[in-house]
């Protein structure tokens, strides 16, 4: 699935996103708020889901080359909006919690290949 | 980063690499005014305004080949997080000193993990730097420096691995006597 198709089926609002970035393929994801965990944890390609929103999340996101981040409920400050645009990392943004997030992308998704 | 120790060691390791050869570390936490104070100076190399802007910059680092730099920037969002901040005072020669505060109390206050288990590793990567501790806590003042911990003999006589337990016993005892313990970050109610 790709990451445009994600912001449709998810019904998820775009603070940034690239032209390649809408194209990409996600290929699974990840649901985290410890930054330090999240680098140890997540895999390129995931969608992340998180509730952070300090412009660290984009510094982790574009590390680890994540196909996305999805921040739900909190408000995004526009300093990390900015932050993904210049960096040309895909921010979404959802109204709804990470569980009802998660869960509807894990139902679109499934398992990751190599996940118990 | 889960527990405010790891910042810890992450900043003095910005001051070895800062080529410091003297580390003050200052650790308080005041029950009455609500707060957590954790300060580290060095005299190492230190920075100029720029680079002191650039230092909580994300996405500026100083080591080639990396993207970005999160040493700084998460202790930032730590810190504030908790209703708390972050001062950088440095200049070029005379070294840095990062400053940073949390509410004790705060829900999302990390916890202060093992302090005494972080200081004994950096002084065994980093044995040729004199780090020094001041932790003001519930029940007094512990202070201590890293050569007066273990003296000179006893690292010679001991071997690496027996002087830094020993270095990790006293550390532990003196902090414990000045009311310091673990915890689980800040609390509800």
């Amino acid at each position: 699935m790709r990451v445009d198709d994600l912001v449709k089926r998810l019904d998820l609002k775009v603070k940034s996103i690239s032209k390649a970035g809408s194209a990409r393929e996600v290929g699974g994801g990840f649901v985290g708020d410890v930054l330090s965990h999240v680098m140890a944890n997540v895999r390129p390609n995931d969608a992340w889901v998180t509730v952070q929103t300090h412009e660290n999340v984009v510094a982790v996101a574009l590390l680890l080359d994540v196909a996305c981040v999805v921040v739900c409920q909190r408000e995004l400050p526009p300093e990390t909006c900015r932050r993904a645009q210049s960096e040309g990392v895909a921010l979404l943004w959802s109204e709804r919690s990470a569980f009802e997030v998660a869960g509807r992308l894990y139902g679109l998704l499934g398992s990751r290949p190599n996940e118990r | 980063m889960v527990d405010i120790s790891l910042h810890l060691l992450d900043l003095m390791q910005n001051s070895a690499r800062a080529q410091a050869t003297r580390i003050d570390v200052r650790v308080s936490e005041d029950k009455e005014k609500d707060t957590l104070t954790i300060s580290i100076e060095d005299d190492g190399k230190g920075m100029d305004e720029d680079e002191k802007r650039l230092a909580l910059d994300p996405f500026y680092t100083t080591r080639k080949g990396k993207k970005v730099g999160l040493g700084l920037p998460f202790v930032v969002q730590a810190a504030r997080m908790s209703g708390g901040d972050v001062k950088i005072e440095s200049a070029p020669v005379s070294g840095t000193k990062v400053e940073i505060t949390f509410s004790l109390s705060h829900i999302d206050r990390q916890p202060l993990g093992d302090i005494p288990a972080t200081l004994v590793a950096f002084m065994a990567g980093n044995p040729e730097i004199e780090l020094s501790l001041r932790y003001t806590g519930p029940a007094g003042v512990f202070s201590t420096v890293s050569h007066r911990l273990v003296c000179e003999e006893e690292r010679e006589t001991l071997g690496q691995i027996a002087w830094l337990s020993l270095a990790e016993k006293r550390l532990r005892a003196g902090l414990a006597g000045a009311g310091f313990r673990p915890d689980g970050g800040g609390v509800i109610g």
